[in-house]
């Protein structure tokens, strides 16, 4: 779809066809979404773009992360969806980025856990990009991989900015494709790791896990699964939560300061939990996006973490209990700017708060797209020759 | 597991009957109907989001920044569950852009999506301008079988466009009577009227009188219905009047309804498609706060915010606002004289997106029109 470009040059095109292109799961990878260093670098990007303000999503304060489906904890109707405490859930995630991305777009998914049982991931994702100008549609793609790429290299961004760099052993809470993702962008950030820990629930998980990684990254020299959360975070350098809960906090995995090594970085890419009193005491607070958490506050008011299950809710509790202030929040694309500093002791431990947004779809959304255009992938489709009513 | 879906283009959703005026009627009947017993679910912490809107600032210092630069620019998602005989997630998202037409585009494009209620999976991908415009003219034909006289004569559609369009097709399957049909556009010559003009004459030969309104006052006097579907900036909207309306007329809003005599409607009965929709974006506008970002004061302009500010103002009780679902469901009364003056506020839900989609998806299976696209054989990651 090129016709904005044509009328910013004065011309009006007459041809009204609309087409757009279907990308597969398999022509996704074709595409390179699983190309963990770019997807990165297109992180980064992406955290610049949100702290210059060069994006939009949904909402009032245009930081909605989407809207979401809940289902009831009970119904009249037999066929009505319950919400049985397992993160079921539909949701809408649109976006504009702007930056070198400079389009818009929206992720759509449904989550449930049984969908393990019948051979399918938990939750089955596509995005729609789109452009900015007429809203015509541009790509419709498979996004299972696109989500779990961009959701780990977020981290990966954070991680490059705050980690020691010679990091070598890393934790992951959650052995699952979350798990996967952002263990690979830890893996491309820090060259040093030379073990790798992982907790879960499930034994075949967990060995299956073990196995994934102990072949995809040959360079390291200890995989192994530990069964508590101490052991986990003991002698960590970086511990990404990447495990799934539902809505109430004093189920997720707690952490004691106690625990943590000095210089860690403890990414909560889901949910986790410590004392408000020992994490302000012993740790410094970052965000993706600060706005993010705002709007989660206003969407869930306080207390809004366990509505909001991710870490920076619980940062952003803190600071309306008085027990931290606003700017005691760090955002990752001031570090990034400079505009506040990052690491200044070897010692500093960092709780790096990963809320996840539709312009991290859309980055990478296009940039995979733009390589499928140039490598000839994907199904042609047509919306339209001529629209009907107009 | 192997995922296949089904993609529908426009043509396709013209094939499968997506212009079916009494199929589609007959289905936001439904819709209603489900929506009273409460078998539906909306997005948002209420369930009662009419969608997620994503707008774009007035000005921006950033180069290329989408700006909001004329009616109705925004994006928009719509996600929603519906239970009953349809039983299907999905979503409807949509840009719009009045610049669209200088392209020969319409001003909205819109895709539904239908996905499994257990599983999140795709099931249909599907244009949805045809459905769209159907469900939401359909919305006050249906309304209308309850809340209009029936021997309505005289029908006026403010804002001649594509909802009007299928607005008008769906009123003339419910008022038989219908002999004569006001027009008003953005001016006497617009376009748009001529093209509705011309629509009528070849499609309605019952109607003798075609009348091109030149103010919004002669298309609201001397009539029966009036149907409002009109997209207007802030600036150019003008202000509907009551007095404008004889004993009997129903007013149906879809759009844009600018009015400041708000205890003029108490003498009215006053009907909306959800009360909580309009109660969120009563919350959103006081939220925002009395002026805009270029200091402007902000007008509210939907019919249903006046009805929830006489109710929070307490000139009136919660109970004066019927939901329509009420009247399909016999728990409340539609038109009790031939004298009252009528006035529904339709803002329209996803959920009427997603039964009439999924009633053009089953149609289109039985035919078998449509492509079918795989999203995987095998998940890459479980």
């Amino acid at each position: 779809m090129v016709l904005s470009l044509f009328v910013r040059g004065g011309f009006i095109m007459s041809n009204q066809a609309i087409d757009f292109l279907f990308l597969s799961e398999e022509d996704m990878i074709q595409a390179g979404v699983k190309d963990m260093p770019a997807c990165i670098e297109a992180m980064e990007e992406v955290i610049k773009c949100l702290n210059a303000g060069d994006y939009v999503m949904g909402g009032e304060n245009h930081n909605s992360h989407g809207s979401q489906v809940s289902f009831p904890k009970v119904s009249p109707f037999p066929n009505m969806p319950k919400d049985e405490g397992d993160d079921r859930r539909f949701m809408a995630m649109p976006a504009y980025i702007g930056g070198p991305f400079d389009l818009m777009g929206m992720k759509w998914y449904g989550s449930n856990m049984a969908n393990k049982e019948k051979g399918l991931p938990r939750s089955i994702l596509t995005v729609m990009l789109n452009d900015k100008d007429t809203g015509a549609p541009l790509c419709l793609m498979s996004a299972n991989l696109l989500s779990a790429y961009r959701t780990g290299a977020i981290p990966g961004v954070g991680i490059k900015y705050l980690a020691n760099p010679d990091a070598a052993v890393c934790g992951i809470c959650g052995p699952g494709v979350m798990g996967k993702t952002s263990l690979a962008a830890i893996l491309a950030t820090c060259p040093n790791i030379t073990t790798v820990k992982v907790k879960g629930r499930g034994k075949a998980s967990l060995d299956a896990f073990v196995a994934y990684v102990k072949e995809a990254y040959p360079q390291l020299t200890e995989v192994r699964a530990v069964d508590t959360v101490e052991e986990l975070v003991r002698d960590c350098d970086i511990v990404s939560f990447a495990n799934s809960g539902g809505t109430d906090p004093s189920t997720y995995p707690f952490v004691k300061s106690e625990w943590i090594k000095p210089g860690a970085v403890l990414v909560g890419l889901s949910c986790f939990d410590m004392d408000s009193i020992d994490m302000r005491n012993h740790c410094t607070l970052v965000v993706d996006n600060l706005q993010l958490y705002e709007a989660w506050e206003e969407e869930f008011p306080y207390p809004s973490f366990g509505a909001n299950n991710i870490i920076g809710s619980k940062f952003t509790d803190m600071a309306h209990d008085g027990i931290i202030k606003k700017s005691d929040i760090y955002d990752l694309g001031d570090i990034i700017y400079g505009k506040k500093p990052g690491r200044i002791s070897k010692e500093q431990i960092f709780v790096y708060s990963v809320g996840g947004m539709p312009v991290e779809d859309v980055a990478w959304g296009k940039i995979c797209y733009e390589n499928a255009k140039r490598l000839g992938l994907g199904t042609k489709l047509r919306l339209w020759n001529h629209p009907d009513m107009c | 597991m192997k995922i296949d879906f089904r993609y529908l283009n426009e043509e396709d959703m013209i094939k499968a009957g997506v212009l079916d005026a009494s199929r589609c009627i007959e289905t936001m009947q439904e819709t209603m109907a489900l929506f009273g017993k409460k078998d539906f679910l909306l997005g948002g912490p209420n369930a009662d989001e009419h969608g997620l809107q994503m707008n774009f600032p007035a000005a921006s210092d950033i180069k290329d920044f989408p700006l909001d630069d004329g009616p109705d620019r925004r994006f928009m998602a719509m996600p929603a569950y519906i239970g009953g005989k349809y039983h299907i997630a999905g979503q409807k998202y949509y840009g719009s852009n009045s610049h669209n037409a200088e392209l020969g585009l319409p001003r909205s494009i819109l895709m539904v999506t239908l996905s499994d209620v257990d599983t999140g999976a795709p099931i249909a991908y599907m244009s949805a301008n045809l459905l769209s415009a159907m469900r939401t003219g359909a919305m006050p034909a249906m309304a209308a079988k309850y809340l209009a006289n029936p021997d309505a004569r005289v029908l006026s559609l403010i804002g001649p466009g594509v909802i009007n369009k299928c607005a008008l097709m769906c009123y003339m399957k419910v008022l038989p009577k219908i002999d004569t049909i006001k027009l008003k556009g953005s001016t006497v010559t617009s376009k748009t009227a001529l093209h509705m003009k011309q629509f009528i004459e070849e499609n309605y030969p019952q109607v003798k009188n075609i009348i091109i309104c030149s103010t919004l006052e002669e298309a609201c006097r001397d009539t029966d219905v009036v149907s409002e579907a009109m997209s207007v900036t802030k600036q150019d909207m003008e202000e509907f009047k009551m007095k404008w309306f004889r004993k009997g007329t129903t007013v149906f809003s879809m759009g844009t309804y600018f009015s400041k005599e708000y205890e003029q409607f108490l003498n009215t009965k006053m009907v909306v498609d959800n009360y909580g929709m309009y109660e969120k974006y009563m919350r959103n506008f006081i939220a925002r706060g009395p002026v805009d970002e270029l200091g402007r004061k902000r007008e509210w302009c939907i019919m249903g915010m006046h009805f929830v500010h006489l109710v929070n103002t307490k000139q009136t009780a919660r109970e004066t606002v019927i939901n329509l679902s009420d009247i399909v469901n016999g728990s409340a009364e539609g038109r009790t004289s031939p004298e009252e003056i009528v006035m529904c506020g339709i803002g329209g839900m996803p959920l009427e997106d997603l039964s009439w989609g999924y009633e053009c998806y089953q149609k289109a299976k039985e035919l078998g029109i449509g492509t079918e696209l795989n999203l995987w054989n095998e998940p890459y990651m479980k």
